[in-house]
């Protein structure tokens, strides 16, 4: 290590420079945490954009072997659960110009009978008595699992008096689910770009994180979907506005938090953590 | 009947979405804007006398520590009164306030209320015309102000245009509970990125009633502390701004406050909370936008929109049942992808805003492996927004039958001892 | 359909989906960030905080020293920091000796004059006068009596003087410099925070100003907030006059040639004192602030850009010490702040 007394002009400058900003010990002081921001935000937010570009652009060209994979494991669970019907694929295309398939099934969930609606109410006034039981630190449970019986509710009613109009068929939901799912997987490098991309990580924490979250998302979404199709299949009509309201979009958003929260928790190249109390 | 449903989904999408890129402007503007804390550098001045007011019921866990607190500031003792509002305590408050008044004669004077309104803001209201000196600053009772933290919060009054000023809360007690842990970064969030980049763009910063003050020519100009307000922080806010103050926010002058340990404190927290944004949005809606003409278009629009963000509660879930009724009847295909984008789009850009926002602020405060509890947020906002949708019905209510409101004192947990006094 | 390979799917199906969150449940389990934020105690923002930690760390590692330790000592303190007395023979610094470094805590007992062209890495203390020459370098330096540094000399951390403290030309003082009593600081000089009872500039301080005797009438549409004033749009003080009260201006201020304002002002826009004018209270300007020649404000001063106080003008007074804050800050010659200056983006005295 160069010297102050004996190094170039410099170097001397920037051994000087980072004595500066050293206290007794030799550790870094960062501005009060009150102060601190990030530097150049013009090279950032050009980085994110183009970061983003590229994302976008590399997901929209992996869309046709995407869907391959999907037609693949929707044959795997279809033949492990033993649902009824064929898995089939359905052609699509974005902007006219990239064009895959997304699979789903023949088979058509029937509406339930008197039965099932009984067997159904009974299950969610169990799971709303079970959600007073949720006391102490369950109580956001309790609250969840209350939306879900009031959710299920209105599925049981509107199957009760009026079953005819009900407008889904389960192969229609699943293109549907699986389409949603890739809107938000298109949306992943984006919002990523303008939320995460800007922090102080490497390149390459930032493209891990993007692939993750991408990878976890194209294994989920199908075997949601088929969990989805079982449940429906079992359960008749009666459980896909509760799946579809409470365990779709959502399931979605969660993954993607808790990637973004532990990614954010990433030690930063930029400051150094605080001492604490 | 779809079009119908339709229509106020995307109405409050639409309201939604503008709440969800404020939030995005004022994290970015945070991360990357000029941070404007000019008043937090004057360190010497002629400080002006100030008045430490203190409501205080059922405290004896923690006055003393808080009394000790302020007793070991470095503001000119003979500048610094603290007054503890006593309010009908029926454990040992008043002894402990007592034997401190008999120890440190004029610098802590407990005043025992036993009669009038309950509840902090009718405690304030009465000692709004009895406060003689030009600062009056306010801390929950709860509280552990630093030496240094005083002599920061008076230094904005030295700006004539100064109504009220606000610091940063930190909460102490983050390793309790889960919720806990959830409150500091739902804090962090609120402090370290929403309050500064308000106070970095010149809008509406909020005097949050604990940790900060108001000039008393200011107090007395709009009227002292209204004694039926339901949130008297809000509504001082308000009137302030209406009136052409500037409330300022210091995110350096940080203090100690312990946060809700269980869900039900928590619960009755958030109620008291909206009810009182609430009836300041009755308030002050009308009175702000009539404003217009006087104040900045952006102060303006961001006051309507701070004072409007507990009704947001209710209309996500009028938005959610809109969405579910509009499930049933089935989605109109002839409205194309557009409309279908644009929700899927609010649902993960826009929701995601508010964890943007956390995640950022602990990460600018150094925090690390505690914002892998982000996805847990997910369940605290559930019941905020339960809770706050169902204190808004039920205010709207008891406002038709003209039923009054019943204050409700946020619980304390530290196990105080009730001071030392300024002993060691 | 087999019930339990449906079982068996959901489960595998409920695991995939749990993955990303290990980390949550992980932190949530085992809680490993959960000490609160360190709010700073006292207020470490103080001028002269870090001079006074030094003094007290020094102490209690010279008190851990051998008694038998001489007075002219080169070796190391008790923790292990490298350290030199200096008393009896200065030698141990050759100070006549250009173009030395020492990279080491030094403390110097006797009154001191060095050459010049040293750098100190280290902390100096010295417990005497300390006369430092011309374009040397202190990481920081504490005197218990007067300080002078030489021309172009350069400050990494602080300097604080319990006597006088005297800066000389071109120097550029980085942290926080203080005195106890005051600081002379030369022409062309660079810093951020200096903090004494009084801080002037070189340069022969302002004639006494007159009184300012002239009336003034508020303009139209101004409103009365409180206890203050406000005045939407532009506003200009005539020469002269004298304006009893606080005012908020929106626009752009000048207060002309000798006139008073006896309250505080805020401006929102450009604010211009000219020469002998007068503020008898606080000064805040979100944008530039300009006060001009033999001007005087009782202070604070606090501007959002750049503030430049002119030739003799003062801020605060002996008796009422203040603060000047600026995002940039000029001072001319003989200019006097009693009090504090702090220059978040840095200042700078006239060549």
């Amino acid at each position: 290590m160069a010297s102050p007394a004996t190094g170039s002009a410099p170097e001397r400058e920037g051994l000087l420079r980072d004595l500066a900003r050293r206290g007794v010990r030799g550790g870094t002081i960062d501005p009060h945490r009150a102060m601190l921001k990030l530097p150049d935000p013009g090279r950032r937010l050009a980085m994110a954009s183009t970061t983003t570009l590229i994302g976008v652009t590399g997901f929209l060209f992996s869309l046709p072997a995407l869907g391959t994979a999907w037609t693949w494991i929707f044959r795997q669970a279809h033949s492990f659960l033993g649902l009824p019907g064929a898995v089939v694929e359905r052609s699509a295309s974005v902007l006219g110009r990239i064009h895959f398939t997304v699979p789903t099934l023949t088979f058509d969930a029937i509406p339930p009978d008197g039965t099932a609606l009984l067997a159904a109410t009974i299950a969610t006034a169990a799971v709303l008595m079970l959600s007073f039981a949720l006391r102490g630190p369950l109580v956001p449970l309790a609250y969840f699992v209350r939306a879900l019986a009031l959710v299920q509710t209105t599925a049981i009613v509107y199957f009760r008096f009026w079953p005819e109009y009900f407008p889904y068929r389960l192969s229609e939901y699943l293109v549907g689910q699986l389409q949603a799912g890739l809107v938000v997987m298109g949306l992943i490098p984006l919002v990523l770009g303008f939320t995460f991309y800007l922090f102080d990580l490497s390149l390459i924490r930032k493209l891990l994180l993007t692939v993750m979250v991408l990878g976890h998302l194209a294994v989920f979404l199908p075997l949601l979907a088929m969990l989805h199709a079982y449940l429906v299949a079992i359960g008749t009509l009666v459980v896909l506005p509760t799946l579809f309201l409470m365990f779709g979009l959502l399931l979605h958003v969660m993954v993607f938090v808790a990637f973004y929260g532990w990614a954010m928790s990433w030690p930063s190249a930029l400051w150094q953590e605080p001492k604490r109390s | 009947m779809r079009t119908a449903l339709l229509i106020p989904l995307f109405v409050i999408v639409g309201i939604v979405a503008i709440y969800t890129i404020r939030h995005y402007i004022f994290t970015l503007n945070r991360l990357f804007g000029t941070q404007r804390q000019p008043y937090v550098d004057i360190g010497t001045a002629q400080w002006p006398p100030v008045t430490i007011l203190v409501p205080a019921h059922n405290e004896e866990q923690v006055i003393g520590g808080m009394l000790d607190a302020l007793l070991g500031s470095d503001y000119p003792a003979e500048r610094l009164s603290i007054v503890v509002i006593n309010d009908r305590s029926t454990d040992g408050t008043r002894e402990i306030l007592d034997d401190y008044a008999r120890r440190f004669p004029g610098r802590v004077k407990p005043r025992h209320r036993t009669g009038g309104r309950p509840g902090k803001a009718a405690a304030l209201a009465e000692l709004s015309g009895e406060v003689e000196t030009e600062v009056i600053l306010v801390f929950d009772a709860d509280y552990l102000p630093g030496a240094g933290l005083i002599k920061q919060l008076v230094a904005p009054f030295f700006d004539p245009e100064v109504g009220a000023v606000m610091g940063r809360v930190v909460p102490l007690n983050l390793n309790r509970t889960l919720l806990t842990r959830l409150l500091d970064l739902e804090r962090s969030g609120g402090y370290q990125v929403d309050q500064q980049a308000r106070m970095n763009l010149g809008l509406v910063p909020q005097y949050g009633g604990t940790v900060g003050g108001v000039r008393r020519s200011a107090l007395l100009a709009v009227g002292g502390w209204r004694a039926d307000a339901l949130a008297e922080d809000t509504d001082m806010t308000y009137r302030l701004i209406v009136a052409g103050w500037q409330v300022v926010y210091q995110n350096r002058s940080e203090c100690y406050e312990e946060v809700p340990e269980n869900w039900p404190t928590r619960i009755r927290q958030i109620k008291r909370w909206a009810r009182g944004h609430n009836q300041a949005l009755v308030s002050f809606g009308w009175p702000l936008l009539k404003s217009v003409r006087r104040l900045p278009a952006t102060v303006v629009f961001d006051g309507l929109l701070l004072l409007g963000v507990f009704a947001v509660g209710p209309l996500l879930l009028i938005g959610f049942g809109l969405a579910t009724a509009l499930y049933y009847v089935g989605f109109p295909i002839e409205y194309g992808i557009l409309p279908v984008l644009g929700v899927a789009t609010y649902s993960t850009l826009g929701n995601f805003a508010a964890f943007f926002e956390v995640a950022t602020a602990a990460r600018l405060d150094g925090s690390r492996n505690r914002i892998r509890l982000l996805p847990f947020l997910m369940f605290g906002f559930l019941v905020s927004l339960t809770s706050v949708s169902v204190a808004t019905v039920t205010q709207m209510v008891q406002s038709l039958r003209g039923e009054d409101h019943h204050w409700e004192k946020t619980e304390r947990y530290r196990n105080g001892n009730g001071g030392t006094g300024g002993r060691p | 359909m087999n019930l339990w390979y449906g079982l068996a799917f959901a489960a595998m199906t409920v695991g995939w989906f749990l993955l990303p969150l290990v980390p949550a449940i992980l932190e949530l389990l085992h809680p490993s960030d959960v000490a609160p934020l360190r709010v700073v105690p006292r207020d470490a923002g103080d001028v002269s905080f870090l001079a006074r930690g030094f003094r007290q760390y020094l102490g209690r590692q010279m008190n851990l020293l051998p008694a038998a330790t001489p007075a002219d000592f080169l070796g190391r303190l008790p923790d292990g920091t490298h350290f030199a007395r200096v008393k009896a023979g200065p030698d141990v610094l050759r100070p006549g000796e250009p173009g030395t470094t020492q990279d080491r805590v030094v403390r110097v007992d006797t009154p001191i004059a060095l050459a010049g062209n040293q750098t100190f890495l280290q902390e100096v203390h010295a417990t005497e006068d300390f006369v430092g020459g011309p374009q040397t370098v202190y990481r920081a330096l504490l005197g218990e009596r007067r300080i002078t540094l030489g021309e172009r000399s350069r400050v990494l951390r602080w300097v604080h003087a319990g006597g006088a403290l005297t800066i000389g030309g071109e120097s550029a003082l980085q942290g926080r410099i203080s005195s106890d009593e005051s600081v002379t600081v030369g022409p062309g000089v660079e810093f951020d925070r200096i903090g004494a009872p009084e801080i002037r500039t070189t340069g022969s301080a302002a004639p006494a100003r007159a009184a300012a005797t002239g009336g003034w009438q508020l303009p139209d549409g101004a409103r009365r907030i409180g206890d203050h004033h406000r005045i939407d749009g532009d506003l200009e003080i005539g020469a002269g006059v004298k304006v009893i009260g606080s005012l908020v201006v929106t626009g752009r201020l000048t207060v002309r040639q000798g006139a008073e304002i006896h309250g505080s002002v805020k401006v929102h826009g450009d604010v211009t004192i000219e020469r002998a004018a007068a503020i008898r209270g606080s000064l805040v300007g979100r944008r530039n602030v300009v006060v001009g020649p033999a001007a005087e404000v009782l202070g604070p001063v606090i501007g959002d850009g750049e503030v430049s106080l002119g030739d003799g003008s003062s801020v605060g007074r002996g008796d009422a010490q203040t603060t000047v804050a600026a995002g940039t800050l000029k001072l001319g010659r003989g200019v006097a702040v009693f009090g504090q200056i702090m220059a978040r983006d840095g200042g700078r005295t006239t060549n």
